[in-house]
């Protein structure tokens, strides 16, 4: 019951992406395809998981003071590990990617949930809530990534959708990129309203 | 390298390739601490120190030890380790020696860690000025231009940005829009209009 | 404790060096063992996107033979021991960052094929060097490469732009002609 809470939590009541607002950067900058969105999603869900069992484990051992520099060194070991597999595996979408690949180490989501959640919670939470969040994450960045291919391309997954329409350049660009995810979050907003 | 390639590269990382609004780095002080005009430029001062400084030492590490013993893969871990430590150490010298600056200045300066233009700057250079694992010609002044050159464009972009944003508390915008999704709009419009450099022929 | 705060300072301080430096070296091993593990499939996932693009640009060959003059890497073709062209990689300076190419030229410095093997140009601008329009089978900018002598190559002349990317679509042409006209003189094969 608590376990499935904490997994729960993540998908939309504090999701990530439209609600708290974090790791804004990848969400923009590799929304451009469905793939690249589902891609960095899935990257981002292990670098959470793995990183937050571990955050979880050494919870009691590190010292307070040098905590952020610990976690950051778990969350870049597991980054690289992702970094390294998909370079192995996918090499493809390792290549459309790019740096954002290394920069989910700076992405907020994940130092964030260490710092509040895993940091504090025994690691069956941390994982419940890091799978959470992942998914929260990767279903908002697929979302985003749908709307910015469909209407800026013309496609989805690289399939043509329809060509009788000429798509406008701009939301494939970084001010499409921007539209989309203010308007997401308004009608989120509307939706159910932040109570404050 | 001339001049004129500085400038290039000046230019091309403060207008056309924007940090902040075209490449998508350093997205979450832009819509976090844009509310105000004073908060928003020392934020951008403070990023530019680090990226310029991040960018320096994160290119002898890639050159002098990364690079020589085939270290490659942990780029990622030495140069986030780098800059935390970095910032930390600029933190507690700040605080100590210059107390009013740190007053301006200090709450911004763990955000810095985890802001993507730090680690975004110093990974590009490598992607940028390193062929075939080897350093281009001028490569560390390019790395350091081009650090200094993002700082800039964050900073603009962070006082264009806040300087809209005063004016927008006194309009009436629809609640479900209000903050948040509202400076993405803005934003968007924004970049729209630097897309307009991109054109640019240097 | 109170009255020895700098003994305890310095406890503290060797605790924390200790906690940091053991999950460092704990994190460096797990990395350095990913490493080892996932190198030889990343070098053969190269080799074989090398291998794919040499198909693509020199159909025809059956062999290829690996050559280098000055700093630019080749590959020579051959058809049944018959040498009928070469490969050479070429690196363009785009928008942002490297562009790497495979070019295929016949011994007279025809243009066989160009293949972009790697680039990270801004998506929906500069990424359509490797657009294919719906219906074709290969990207349409770099097929234009194809039939044309290196020389001869011109922006807007005999070459179209792609839209919105001037600066890539000249990036990569003047790669092409330089390396080509490098490796042509390098290798003394100035047949023109």
């Amino acid at each position: 019951m608590h376990l499935a809470h904490h997994f729960i939590k993540g998908l939309w009541k504090e999701n990530p992406t439209f609600r708290l607002v974090l790791g804004l950067c990848p969400t923009l900058a590799v929304s451009t395809s469905v793939m690249n969105g589902l891609g960095m999603g899935i990257a981002a869900t292990f670098v959470l998981v793995g990183a937050n069992i571990f955050v979880s484990l050494v919870r009691n051992i590190v010292p307070e003071k040098v905590r952020i520099p610990c976690f950051i060194v778990i969350i870049a070991t597991f980054v690289t590990i992702a970094d390294l597999c998909m370079k192995a595996f996918t090499p493809a979408l390792s290549r459309s990617l790019g740096m954002f690949v290394p920069l989910i180490v700076v992405n907020c989501i994940v130092l964030g949930r260490a710092e509040a959640f895993s940091s504090k919670e025994p690691p069956i939470r941390s994982i419940f809530d890091a799978l959470g969040m992942g998914v929260g994450f990767t279903w908002a960045l697929t979302a985003i990534s749908a709307i910015r291919e469909l209407l800026g391309n013309g496609t989805i997954m690289g399939y043509y959708v329809s060509r009788s329409f000429e798509p406008p350049l701009f939301m494939i660009l970084a001010p499409g990129a921007l539209l989309t995810i203010g308007v997401l979050i308004g009608i989120t907003n509307l939706i159910s309203p932040k109570r404050n | 390298m001339d001049i004129a390639g500085f400038l290039t590269i000046l230019i091309s990382v403060i207008f056309v390739n924007n940090f902040i609004l075209s490449r998508f780095l350093g997205l979450c002080p832009f819509i976090g601490v844009s509310k105000q005009l004073g908060p928003a430029v020392s934020m951008g001062l403070a990023v530019t120190f680090v990226i310029t400084t991040a960018s320096t030492i994160t290119w002898f590490i890639y050159t002098f030890i990364l690079l020589p013993f085939h270290l490659e893969y942990l780029r990622t871990i030495s140069f986030i380790l780098v800059i935390a430590s970095f910032v930390q150490f600029t933190e507690i010298v700040v605080q100590k020696k210059f107390p009013p600056l740190y007053k301006a200045f200090g709450v911004y300066l763990p955000l810095i860690t985890v802001n993507c233009s730090v680690l975004g700057a110093a990974v590009l250079n490598t992607d940028m000025f390193f062929l075939h694992g080897k350093p281009i010609a001028g490569s560390l002044i390019k790395s350091i231009v081009q650090g200094f050159g993002a700082g800039v464009g964050f900073t603009l972009a962070m006082l264009l940005m806040a300087g809209i944003r005063e004016r927008l508390e006194y309009a009436e915008v629809p609640a479900c829009l209000k903050d948040i999704p509202i400076t993405f709009i803005v934003g968007s419009l924004m970049s729209l209009a630097f897309l307009g450099f991109s054109g640019f022929k240097i | 404790m109170a009255e020895r705060p700098k003994n305890s300072d310095l406890k503290q301080l060797l605790r924390f060096g200790m906690v940091l430096s053991s999950i460092c070296l704990a994190a460096t091993f797990v990395l350095a063992l990913t490493y080892k593990v996932t190198r030889p499939k990343i070098e053969e996932q190269q080799k074989m996107a090398e291998q794919a693009a040499l198909k693509l640009i020199m159909p025809d060959a059956d062999g290829f033979k690996t050559g280098k003059t000055g700093d630019i890497e080749y590959y020579e073709a051959y058809k049944s021991g018959k040498l009928i062209g070469y490969c050479v990689k070429a690196v363009g300076t785009g928008y942002s960052g490297f562009i790497r190419m495979l070019v295929g030229i016949t011994p007279d410095g025809t243009i066989t094929g160009l293949e972009v093997l790697e680039q990270s140009e801004t998506p929906g601008l500069g990424a359509k060097v490797k657009e294919i329009k719906p219906g074709a089978h290969e990207p349409w900018f770099t097929a234009q490469f194809a039939g044309k002598k290196a020389s001869d190559l011109e922006l807007r002349k005999n070459i179209d732009s792609i839209t919105g990317a001037t600066i890539t679509s000249k990036a990569v042409l003047t790669a092409v002609k330089e390396t080509i006209a490098k490796f042509l003189s390098g290798t003394g094969k100035q047949s023109f």
